[in-house]
């Protein structure tokens, strides 16, 4: 169950604003997800590679420049799609619960 | 006291302890390798090094001069180990201390050299007309294109190959299972690779449908002239079938041709023509002499080579020539005259040879 877990997060991150890999990194920790950013490098890439997610490159006055990162229309569709999944799930492990 | 080396990371230089680089060095090999050989890793590998240099620029504010060993291990500890670059998140909960358990790589390079016992199957999947090459391309464990080109060129120089193709395409069973496929190029057949070779051709029929998608208009026209090349090769096998049929067909012809004139001259009572014979053949001029029998035998044998060759004309050209199919009475009726050919060929034969006594043999 956990793939693609990781992949849902991320896109919900990316939902709200553009984000740089340290941003991203940031709003799992305050869900308390923890990783490794090695992890995020090829999520991402794949991600974009996949068409549901562009990126931007942004100067910046202290270092390489970064890539931010947005959702496509197409990233938006698999979200909302996602999230119609997640309802489901929760609805029935809820229902197992009773 | 140190060495220092200069380092390109990222588009920035940075000077770093000779240890320290060494380490480094190990690390971004391990991430290599751990991303495998696909089209995305060597992106991934550059935003890794920009994240890199990134972080070596924040922390080489001030004074400092020279990336250190410590350093490096701040970075991967960051970074993580490539066997945390899983998809796995941990919870805050659990340990999340980076583990320090044995490294397992994943093994990308998919073992080609599979000791375990290969066969011999038709490759489908990378096929071009019936995998019949590709199928010996991977049970030898060679290029495709060289057994291709070998077999072009036999074909040109000896001109059995197609036969020799058309067997084995009928011979050759087709690896269609991906056990199957896994028995094809050597390796264990097992769960695991058997997931992993349905991944991988998931992927590939995926990277096919991008490819399809991204194809610019060279590849499709170097891939139309390439059919087009193909196509020409098979009208060319098609005609000279067809041409092999004709010239069959025609010896076929010819000696019906004869016997019918041989039949003309027996009937007319010619004689003059046999009698001009050399002795020699004396036994044989005496049994032609004889019409009748000579005229059954001749008889005979038309229907006897004639039946045969209209059903094969038939056959062949039901389908170009949009005949109607061969009814079962006409089948019966071909087989009983053919059956009669055979007959009067029999009868008239021994009669002829009785003629003639023990003198031939």
């Amino acid at each position: 169950m956990r793939k693609g877990f990781l992949e849902y997060c991320t896109l919900l991150i990316l939902r709200k604003k553009a984000s740089y890999t340290s941003d991203i990194i940031e709003g799992l920790k305050s869900a308390h997800l923890i990783v490794v950013e090695g992890t995020l490098y090829p999520l991402l890439t794949r991600l974009k590679n996949d068409g549901l997610l562009s990126y931007e490159w942004v100067e910046s006055t202290q270092g390489p420049p970064r890539k931010y990162y947005s959702l496509t229309d197409e990233g938006v569709v698999l979200l909302n799609n996602l999230g119609e999944a997640w309802q489901e799930l929760s609805s029935s492990i809820n229902h197992l619960n009773e | 006291m140190k060495k220092t080396l200069s380092v390109n990371l990222g588009g920035s230089v940075y000077h770093i302890d000779e240890d320290a680089y060494q380490e480094l060095m190990d690390y971004l090999q391990e991430v290599k390798s751990h991303l495998g050989n696909d089209a995305s890793s060597s992106e991934v590998l550059i935003d890794i090094e920009q994240r890199i240099s990134e972080l070596f620029g924040e922390w080489m504010k001030g004074r400092r001069e020279v990336i250190t060993a410590s350093d490096v291990q701040k970075v991967i500890s960051i970074l993580g180990r490539p066997e945390q670059f899983d998809n796995e998140a941990s919870e805050a909960t659990e340990d999340a201390e980076p583990q320090a358990a044995g490294p397992k790589y994943e093994r990308r390079t998919e073992e080609r050299y599979g000791s375990a016992h290969r066969r011999l199957y038709r490759d489908t999947e990378n096929s071009m007309l019936g995998g019949v090459c590709s199928g010996f391309a991977a049970y030898l464990n060679v290029s495709v294109v060289l057994i291709r080109l070998i077999y072009l060129c036999l074909i040109f120089f000896g001109g059995t190959g197609f036969l020799f193709y058309f067997l084995c395409w009928i011979i050759v069973p087709e690896a269609r299972t991906a056990a199957q496929r896994l028995e094809m190029q050597g390796e264990d057949v097992t769960i695991e690779n058997i997931e992993k070779k349905v991944r991988e051709e998931a992927g590939k029929v995926k990277d096919r449908v991008d490819g399809y998608m991204k194809s610019n208009r060279f590849q499709e026209n170097v891939r139309t002239a390439g059919n087009g090349f193909v196509e020409a090769i098979r009208v060319i096998v098609k005609v000279f079938f067809a041409f092999l049929a004709g010239v069959i067909g025609l010896a076929g012809f010819i000696v019906l041709l004869g016997l019918i004139f041989a039949l003309l001259v027996l009937w007319t009572g010619n004689i003059h023509f046999i009698e001009s014979w050399p002795h020699d053949f004396q036994p044989l001029q005496n049994a032609l002499m004889n019409p009748s029998s000579a005229t059954w035998m001749t008889f005979g044998l038309i229907l006897a080579i004639g039946i045969p060759f209209i059903a094969i004309f038939r056959l062949l050209f039901t389908r170009a020539l949009n005949l109607k199919r061969t009814s079962a009475w006409e089948i019966w009726v071909g087989f009983i005259f053919w059956f009669i050919g055979i007959g009067l060929c029999i009868f008239s034969g021994l009669h002829l040879l009785s003629y003639c006594g023990g003198v031939w043999i």
